[in-house]
């Protein structure tokens, strides 16, 4: 595990939709070739409107989730207005930037849905920040992009998203030895969020 | 000079006077009234800030004087009190509205700018070796809420409002608001009314007098009316009658 690469284990998937935005990620947590755990979570709510979802060594994974958490629940009570899916994503990307000697070892995306409507967002471990209507991330990602790049249209909706985006991951499951072990997904529309969990 | 028990109690401002006043934040609050008239408006199309200048000496250019000054793209604000304190506070601002844009690439919203400033100004009670800021700011923007006025004072407290006037005469044209303001009020009326309600204290009704800055809610976009635009807008507001001065 010399290579960095080599280190953002897991695939993780997000397709913004007509009505919403959906974020899934498996659930394994590989060192190598030890398979530690097969219940990491690696699909977050930020806020009602906002979620994250990374790749990545967990334990960085769950740190940048707690930052932003604690960050964007303070923002949201001093500016007394939910706040956008961009803001939540710049705001981690210059956290991500400030420690580019010593980065996070997570690839992230920030989804949600504000007054601009669905939104998407991706971050390397540097900071860069680029907005998107699907990504893959992680080290399954060469095998779950094809399918969302035949499959996605940008009429399709959160129900035939979260669909489209379980099948890509289980594709990357299937190939990639760093993912596996079950399905976190995060759907988010005007009416709030759900999560949802699946069993292979 | 000082009644027995005033005595002392205004020597430092972090020293509170047995009826819970601090008096150095107080004096900063009578340097305010002694500045120049300043008004703040907002209107269903957008907020005017604006201010009177006073002729200091034949020889100075106006132009030169600043009292209505931009924060941001989408926000301005008016200050009335001492002058170089005002540059203070207005350069926080700034720096604090592009530390914004920086930190969520979106604008501030008003309010949180206004709470910026208030917060320092807050600080500058409370420590020791410092002075309160003698200075009040009339801070007005349009932003994702629609358009937005606040002011605050030296003591660190801030308010929204719809309407509000700061410096000497701010009495007279406070009243003259509440009888005439309306919300529902385009940008040019919202102006006008702005320059008759000034006018009541003011020494002249030259443009040069005047300075007055603009966001409106289409554009989103603070600008200074030119000398132009403000005659023609004097112009107007006389046509359509000036409030009558109260005798001295």
């Amino acid at each position: 595990m010399s290579n960095e690469i080599e280190l953002m284990t897991g695939t993780t998937v997000g397709i913004k939709a007509k009505d919403g935005v959906v974020l899934a990620a498996e659930k394994r947590v590989s060192y190598g070739f030890y398979l530690m755990s097969k219940s990491g979570k690696k699909v977050y709510p930020i806020t009602n409107r906002v979620g994250i979802a990374s790749s990545g060594v967990l334990a960085d994974i769950q740190t940048i989730t707690k930052v932003i958490r604690a960050n964007i629940a303070n923002m949201e009570i001093e500016m007394k207005r939910p706040v956008s899916v961009r803001a939540t994503a710049k705001l981690l990307s210059i956290i991500l930037f400030q420690n580019k000697y010593m980065p996070y070892i997570a690839e992230t995306m920030v989804g949600g849905i504000d007054d601009e409507g669905p939104k998407l967002f991706i971050l390397d471990s540097w900071g860069s920040l680029i907005e998107d209507d699907f990504a893959a991330l992680g080290n399954g990602a060469r095998t779950a992009i094809g399918l969302i790049e035949t499959g996605y249209t940008s009429s399709i909706t959160v129900k035939e998203a979260k669909e489209l985006a379980i099948r890509a991951i289980k594709e990357a499951i299937a190939r990639d030895p760093t993912s596996g072990d079950g399905i976190d997904t995060l759907t988010i529309t005007s009416s709030g969020y759900s999560e949802d969990s699946i069993k292979l | 000079m000082f009644s027995p028990q005033m005595a002392g109690y205004d020597r430092a401002i972090t020293i509170f006077s047995p009826e819970g006043e601090l008096y150095q934040v107080r004096y900063a609050g009578e340097a305010v009234k002694r500045g120049w008239a300043t008004v703040g408006l907002k209107c269903s199309d957008g907020v005017v800030l604006a201010a009177e200048k006073r002729k200091l000496g034949p020889l100075i250019d106006l132009n030169s004087v600043e009292k209505v000054y931009m924060i941001d793209t989408h926000i301005g604000a008016a200050s009335a009190g001492l002058l170089s304190d005002a540059r203070i506070l207005i350069d926080y601002a700034r720096e604090q509205a592009q530390i914004y844009r920086l930190l969520y690439d979106e604008q501030a919203d008003v309010e949180y700018i206004t709470k910026r400033i208030s917060d320092l100004e807050q600080a500058y009670t409370q420590h020791g070796g410092v002075r309160p800021f003698g200075i009040a700011l009339i801070i007005g923007g349009v932003d994702k809420n629609g358009p937005r006025l606040y002011q605050t004072d030296p003591s660190g407290i801030y308010f929204g409002y719809y309407a509000t006037a700061l410096g000497s005469g701010s009495t007279l044209i406070l009243e003259y608001l509440e009888k005439n303001y309306k919300y529902e009020m385009d940008i040019n009326s919202c102006i006008k009314l702005t320059i008759k309600s000034l006018s009541l204290v003011a020494e002249s009704l030259e443009a040069d007098r005047f300075e007055i800055g603009v966001i409106d809610i289409k554009t989103k976009y603070f600008r200074k009316l030119t000398m132009g635009e403000l005659s023609k807008l004097i112009e107007e507001a006389k046509s359509e009658g000036l409030p009558q001065k109260p005798s001295a």
